[in-house]
């Protein structure tokens, strides 16, 4: 069965502070929404809201239509991957991942288990504890508990914060691939920009217990509806610009601007909206490598930005500005 | 890694030495010449009802304690936060004090049967004299074992595991029982196993309610043989025992190796609606009141009819406030030692709670016997009070070592070990840093061990009647007296005195507990 | 009762405010009002724990000056200390409530005899050790309470009636660990023969009302309850529940009384509490003074006052409810017997099932 969840005017409060504010969110069966937000912006609780862990105060959440608002979490079908993967410590792996199948004939419910162990490589793992396995290993036996029962949905919590950066990616790759297999509506909660752009075929960013930008990962990279928005997707640089009859025009170059007013405006650059090229003349004061590339501090006037350009400091450079790779703020 | 004899080793293995001593004369007791003894089919008998009143106490304690823990620790009713405290106080009571006032209210002649017949014309099956009455009072004296330890580890579980139940199709119930409990298992067995130990070591309240177990075997066979050695042999299987629920107990310990990074979160409590929620008050206040207040108040008033000797009650407590205070700091800074300096082995450990589980009569062989070669060697030290003192004094460290050993190794794990080596790395010697950072840290431990200790050498008799000096009595002692002489009224006096100096005591303990929570610095 | 009120509040103050100015612990018999002068000391191992003893050491530190130290023991416990204590030991005076324990250290080597012209004049022979080493101080009577509705004196006459089918479901009686019944057991094997105390044990387990349980005072409660009609009891707790201040105690006795049965018709069995010169004595003459003393007529009166206790000597002056049942005769057993036969009398009772 799939299923579109539907949060609405989702509020949650601890106290004064409102953790959950006015939500609204939709999850589409087949499809990853990653819910982007730094820690303490009310992500996790909005996964728990859904799930039915905590309570709503106000708001409602819809699964095909249906209010499940009320629901208790074991009649809501969703399968959920906790941050440290709530593996039953006195539980055996097989028993961990065949726990919520209790009402599928014995037969049946070994043959799924296995089936599922194997697909994440851990077949001849099924007797040991939780305890015995590597952190991977782990996850990836809390992925597949939570898609034993087939459920309409998925919840991952951080689900790879606790991995080592070496295994994120490949570990990364296996999940996603496993969820791809699924029909379920899937939402990962993550603070990691790169993971949330990677897995997500739909993007939610999240700050202070508000959604602040919802789209395809594309879009909220490159069009972000502030500067928040764009810092938790990645790095990004200010300048001041002059809107004039739709065109901002900054230092380095001009970047449309259709609709906006006329006057002083702000304008967002990514690394790498400045390229070598016919342009302005700049200063290059500062330049380190920062692994995959360079970084340079460039000065037009009094005017300075950071771009992902490899030149010699103390020099001159000629560049261009990329409009693509910048917005005028609102 | 070789193992260096640091000044901190040496200081703990002749610490771990004065504990360990009374159990190897226990042993060298036994192996004395035979002499007459019990016949097989008495001995099995004991045996027989000292299996019968441990299951009935295992069981009883795990379902009133656990009930209450339960109901505290995962559930909200009026008066919860109060209880949560107030459910460990039958703790200050001593078994035997229960028994006087179990036994005395439920006698033939005593009031509620009188009563009952009066009114009904026959008599009621409440005999406290019994195996069944036994089972009862134990229980109630014992359940806080099983609270305690039950409801701390329903406290420090993470909510995540039973909320990861919820999402694979558990209704709270469920929960309950797959996830839940059986997490809380190892907890459940180590405090019946505590509870067991304290049943099968017990002899104040056994035999006051004439149910004849090994261990008022063990004494028996004592006054009728004057055989120390039969006495000691008839305890071995007590020690055995002992050290199997020792081993059951230690087994139940939380395992340290959690998923570092998850965040903690306590299980949500249900609030229980209306006449449910009156229900779980109405369940803490009955325990409460057959654990403390029903047997002491009527202990009470029989005090009230009778005469108490207030010179002689007054210098018990005195001294007993006294050499228990020296008592209890003596044995933890001996216990701190052995827990410093044994942080790699558990094996001394170990050896030393056998001290503890094992019963008083028979501990007081295996004092005696070093006690004796002390006498001997120096006649002159035989009559000196001090002295006297000194020898009560190693004696109550050497049986209650494990009491204290237990908070403050588990008060020490809670030093990480980064943090003991950055002090060592920072310049400081390992008896520096136990001074300078381990000991600050696990300091509210060591009061724990310290009150612990306390609390024991209040009830302690045994060891304080065989080794005390001339003219020294404590409360324990006087109880004993007048209850033997059948003056229960003169008994209740220094009964009820021993719970009034028992009580902030362990009111201190179980708040303690009670606020503790996993990540805190204690 | 505000006065009992404060009473306790006193008390629990005090012993706080005592803990706090530790003084020199003396002995608790500093009670006395006379202080303890020249007279040096005397250690006293005693098992006993009563209010007449503490009168006692009073009386006897007024009339020498000699102070009293005492370390109370159970029985077991005071026989393992002086093993352990062995030739420095600094017990002066060894006293026990029970013959066969007093006996057993006895024979273990911890007392000496002596020869004392004073207490052989005051104590008949047969209450004293024929090796001259312990001599009765003071007597209880093991007898039968029972019930003056329902049973006839004359029925209970012989220690034998109480296993006869006349007493079947009607006894109450305690458990084989008293040591007190232990003791009672040894003088019938001594009088009786094995077979026939064991068949005794057996009346006794089948007449039983219920398992042995509870004290003697406990005992004579379940006769006046009605749960029992006879109850094997040592004489002085019916007396003291007598004289009681406590109204239910005495309305226990108003339809029990004490029977005193005979062993081979030549008297009831009694218990002796025996007194004995340590063998190691570090104040030996001191320890004459004071088991001469325990003999004196002040003694023995404090002991029957007090305790109820029949006196061990002819001239003692006894209270109207002790006196009333001192000619009573008692069973002529030597004192060896008691230590003697323990042993068996710890088998007679497991044979029997008695617990």
């Amino acid at each position: 069965m799939t299923a579109t969840i539907e949060v609405s005017g989702a509020t949650r409060a601890y106290g004064d502070k409102r953790a959950v504010d006015y939500v609204d969110l939709t999850l589409e069966a087949g499809r990853i929404t990653c819910l982007l937000g730094p820690s303490g912006c009310g992500k996790s609780t909005l996964l728990r809201l859904i799930a039915g862990l905590e309570p709503l105060d106000e708001g409602r959440v819809l699964a095909n239509g249906q209010d499940i608002t009320h629901l208790p979490p074991e009649q809501r079908d969703m399968g959920l991957v906790f941050q440290d993967y709530a593996l039953f410590p006195h539980l055996r792996v097989d028993d961990n991942v065949g726990f919520g199948l209790g009402s599928l004939p014995t037969v049946e419910r070994r043959a799924r288990v296995a089936d599922l162990l194997g697909r994440i490589r851990l077949g001849e793992r099924g007797r040991a504890f939780p305890g015995e396995l590597s952190g991977g290993e782990q996850q990836r036996v809390a992925l597949v508990r939570a898609l034993a029962r087939r459920p309409h949905t998925v919840l991952l919590d951080e689900p790879f914060s606790g991995l080592d950066s070496h295994l994120k990616s490949e570990v990364r790759e296996a999940t996603l691939a496993i969820l791809r297999e699924t029909d379920a509506a899937v939402l990962v909660v993550t603070h990691d920009a790169e993971e949330a752009m990677q897995m997500a075929d739909d993007l939610a960013l999240m700050i202070d217990g508000r959604i602040l930008q919802r789209g395809t990962p594309q879009a909220c990279y490159l069009d972000p509806v502030s500067l928040e928005a764009a810092r938790l997707l990645g790095e990004a640089q200010v300048i001041s610009a002059e809107v004039s009859a739709g065109v901002a025009q900054t230092v380095f170059g001009s970047v449309p601007a259709p609709g906006h007013p006329d006057g002083g405006a702000q304008v967002m650059l990514r690394p790498n909206a400045l390229v070598p090229g016919p342009g302005v003349e700049a200063d290059v004061s500062e330049a380190r490598f920062v692994g995959q590339a360079w970084r340079a501090t460039l000065t037009v006037g009094e005017v300075s930005t950071q771009a992902r350009l490899a030149h010699q400091p103390g020099s001159r450079l000629s560049v261009s500005l990329d409009p693509a790779a910048a917005r005028v703020l609102a | 890694m070789s193992y260096r004899l640091t000044p901190l080793r040496i200081g703990a293995i002749l610490a771990a030495l004065i504990a360990v001593v009374p159990l190897v004369a226990v042993l060298v007791t036994a192996a004395g010449q035979p002499g007459d003894t019990l016949t097989a089919e008495t001995f099995w008998r004991y045996t027989r009802t000292s299996v019968a009143l441990v299951l009935l106490v295992g069981g009883g304690t795990a379902c009133l304690g656990g009930i209450a823990a339960w109901l505290v620790a995962l559930h909200d009713f009026p008066g919860r936060r109060l209880f949560s405290w107030a459910l460990v106080l039958p703790m200050a009571a001593p078994a035997f004090v229960v028994a006087y006032g179990y036994a005395s209210l439920f006698d033939v002649a005593g009031p509620i049967r009188t009563a009952w017949r009066t009114a009904f014309g026959w008599d009621p099956p409440l005999e406290m004299r019994s195996l069944w009455g036994a089972a009862l009072v134990m229980t109630l004296a014992f359940y806080p074992y099983v609270y305690l330890t039950l409801r701390a580890a329903l406290i420090s579980q993470s909510s995540s595991l039973a909320e990861a139940a919820r999402t694979l199709g558990l209704n709270q119930r469920q929960t309950f029982m797959r996830v839940i409990l059986p997490l809380a298992r190892p907890a459940l067995a180590a405090g019946m196993a505590l509870a067991a130990m304290e049943t099968l070591a017990d002899y104040g309240a056994t035999s006051y309610l004439t149910v004849q177990t090994l261990t008022t075997g063990v004494v028996r066979a004592w006054s009728v043989f004057y055989s120390a050695a039969e006495a000691a042999r008839l305890a071995l299987p007590l020690l055995a025992t002992a050290a199997v629920l020792l081993w059951i107990e230690r087994a139940g310990r939380p395992a340290t190796s959690e998923t570092g990074q998850a965040r903690w979160r306590e299980l949500p409590r249900i609030r229980l609606k209306g006449g449910w929620g009156w229900a779980a008050t109405l369940y803490c206040l009955i325990l409460i009141g057959l654990g403390l207040i029903l047997p002491l108040g009527w202990l009470a008033s029989l005090g009230w009819r009778a005469d108490n000797e207030l010179p002689r009650l007054i210098e018990a407590g005195r001294n007993v406030l006294i050499v228990g205070a020296v008592a209890a700091a003596f044995t933890g800074g001996l216990a701190t030692l052995v827990a410093l300096g044994t942080r790699q082995g558990r094996f001394l450990p170990r050896l030393l709670s056998l001290g503890y589980a094992t019963p008083g009569a028979v501990m007081a062989i295996g004092l005696l016997a070093p006690a004796g070669i002390i006498w001997r060697a120096f006649p002159s030290t035989v009559s000196s009070f001090l002295m006297a003192i000194t020898l009560l004094i190693l004696a109550y460290a050497s049986r209650l070592m494990a009491a204290a050993l237990e908070p403050i190794d588990a008060g020490l794990q809670r030093v990480g070990r980064s943090v003991s080596a950055a002090a060592r790395t920072l310049g400081e010697t390992e008896a520096g840093v136990a001074r300078r950072v381990e000991l600050p840290i696990a300091s509210g431990a060591l009061f724990t061990a310290v009150l612990l200790v306390f609390i024991d050498v209040l009830k302690e008799l045994p060891a304080t009647m065989i080794l005390r000096p001339f003219g020294f009595d404590t409360l324990a002692v006087m109880a004993d007296y007048y209850a033997k002489d059948e003056r229960l009224g003169e008994a209740a006096w220094p009964s009820i005195l021993i719970v009034l100096i028992a009580i902030p005591a362990v009111i201190w303990l179980t708040r303690r507990v009670s606020h503790s929570r996993p990540g805190d610095r204690t | 009762m505000i006065k009992r009120l404060s009473t306790a509040a006193l008390l629990a103050s005090s012993v706080l405010v005592a803990a706090c100015q530790p003084q020199a612990t003396e002995t608790a018999s500093s009670q006395a009002d006379c202080v303890p002068s020249t007279g040096g000391a005397l250690n006293l191992y005693t098992a006993r724990h009563y209010a007449s003893d503490e009168a006692i050491y009073a009386a006897f530190t007024c009339a020498t000056g000699i102070a009293v130290h005492k370390i109370e023991f159970r029985a077991p416990e005071l026989l393992a200390r002086l093993q352990a204590e062995g030739a420095s030991s600094p017990a002066d005076v060894v006293v026990i409530q029970d013959a066969g324990a007093m006996g057993e250290a006895a024979n273990e080597g911890f007392l000496v005899p002596f020869e004392d012209a004073t207490i052989d004049a005051r104590v008949p022979e047969q209450w004293r050790d024929p090796q001259g080493r312990w001599f009765g101080i003071a007597r209880r009577a093991r007898i039968v309470a029972y019930d003056t509705q329902r049973v006839r004196p004359e029925e209970v006459d012989d220690y034998a009636d109480l296993a006869s089918p006349r007493f079947r479901g009607k006894v109450c009686v305690q458990t084989s660990d008293a040591v007190y019944n232990l003791t009672l057991m040894s003088a019938l094997i001594d009088r009786w023969g094995s077979q026939r105390a064991l068949e005794w044990a057996r009346g006794i387990v089948a007449n039983m009302a219920r398992q042995p349980q509870g004290s003697d005072s406990d005992q004579i409660r379940a006769v006046a309850a009605g749960q029992c009609e006879v109850a094997i009891t040592n004489h002085y707790y019916f007396l003291r529940m007598a004289e009681s201040d406590d109204a239910a105690d005495r309305a226990v006795t108003e339809h029990v009384a004490l029977a005193f049965p005979q062993i081979n018709g030549q008297g009831s069995h009694f218990n002796l509490s025996g007194a004995g010169l340590a063998a190691h004595a570090p104040n030996r003459e001191n320890a004459i003074r004071f088991l001469e003393f325990l003999t004196g007529p002040q003694a023995q009166g404090i002991f029957a006052t007090e305790t109820n206790e029949f006196p061990t000597t002819t001239e003692a002056t006894m209270p109207e409810d002790v006196a009333a049942y001192s000619h009573h005769a008692a069973d002529p057993l030597p004192l060896p017997a008691y230590a003697e036969h323990r042993a068996e009398a710890q088998r007679i009772f497991e044979q029997a099932g008695w617990r």
